[in-house]
């Protein structure tokens, strides 16, 4: 969603917005910055590409197979629209801490066409059963496993948990 | 992998082992995409749900319990843009899976099919392969 002053980037993964402020406003001062999942981002229009600058990320996984990246990196994206289905987004990722040198990559954005696919509520904690494995990297819980939350059980409610009526 | 990385990793492993959190995403090492196992049994549970669906299938043991294999697919997004709907898939149904089976031997895997007694097959890898990831180093 655009307009002049703002851009906002509308996520179905959890759900997520990102918002780029596009008015000349600077970064967050240090003294009220802290990290978090989307960062602070700022940015501006060149031409038709939608350059952002985004700081005080939360450490995180890039995605799956890939590492982690930390507090300390820092991004550069040229976003713009390549043809009427396509977005591109040309990053560069800084990360003093989790990179020997800057990362340069390109990623896209396809429209889905699937007929009548709504965008939909996306929360991982629908079912989650992943947890951090003793070498730093992860697996799941399974049925039968301590502390596994069975999706069905809490989506019908408490009443309908074996050992509950 | 920087050393400064493994350092990383390696504390928020130590603080996070007694906790064992929620993790938002997770990689697929747990997964082995170099072999592919082919189960049958009955479904016993289709978990619909993001981040990831699951099915849940019995499959008779060898003392005559049934093990709870569990097979992870796409969320449901994902699987609609495939054609995989909510009802592709009922308990109780006698279906055969095929999946990377888990590294660490437990019963479960990643689904790549599932083939009904009728011989209809599911995809629920429409688009290929897992990605490769970057391949960075340090991926885990």
């Amino acid at each position: 969603m655009l307009r002049p002053e703002e851009a906002w980037l509308i996520l179905e993964q959890n759900a997520e917005i990102r918002r780029v402020y596009t008015d000349d406003r600077g970064h967050v001062p240090d003294d009220e910055a802290y990290p978090n999942w989307e960062g602070d981002s700022v940015g501006f229009w060149d031409g038709d590409t939608l350059v952002i600058h985004t700081k005080d990320l939360r450490g995180g996984q890039y995605q799956r197979l890939q590492p982690e990246y930390s507090d300390q990196a820092t991004t550069v994206e040229r976003m713009r629209k390549i043809g009427p289905d396509e977005i591109e987004d040309i990053i560069d990722v800084y990360d003093p801490l989790a990179l020997t040198r800057p990362w340069h990559v390109r990623h896209t954005y396809r429209r889905v066409t699937t007929p009548n696919l709504r965008i939909n509520h996306w929360s991982c904690e629908e079912n989650n059963n992943v947890v951090r494995t003793d070498n730093g990297s992860s697996s799941f819980l399974l049925p039968g496993d301590k502390g596994y939350k069975d999706p069905d059980a809490i989506s019908k409610g408490p009443a309908a948990a074996p050992g509950e009526h | 992998m920087s050393k400064a990385v493994v350092r990383a990793i390696a504390g928020l492993a130590a603080l996070t082992l007694g906790a064992a959190p929620a993790l938002a995403h997770h990689s697929f090492a747990m997964f082995d995409r170099s072999k592919e196992i082919s189960i049958s049994g009955t479904v016993k549970d289709f978990q619909y749900t993001n981040p990831h669906s699951w099915v849940i299938v019995l499959v008779p043991g060898a003392d005559g319990q049934a093990v709870e294999w569990g097979f992870e697919s796409e969320g449901p997004s994902t699987l609609l843009q495939n054609g995989v709907k909510r009802s592709s898939i009922q308990a109780g149904e006698k279906v055969t899976a095929r999946a990377y089976p888990m590294r660490d031997g437990r019963p479960a895997g990643s689904l790549i099919s599932i083939t009904k007694v009728d011989g209809t097959v599911i995809s629920f890898r429409g688009k290929g392969p897992p990605p490769a990831g970057l391949n960075l180093p340090g991926a885990n």
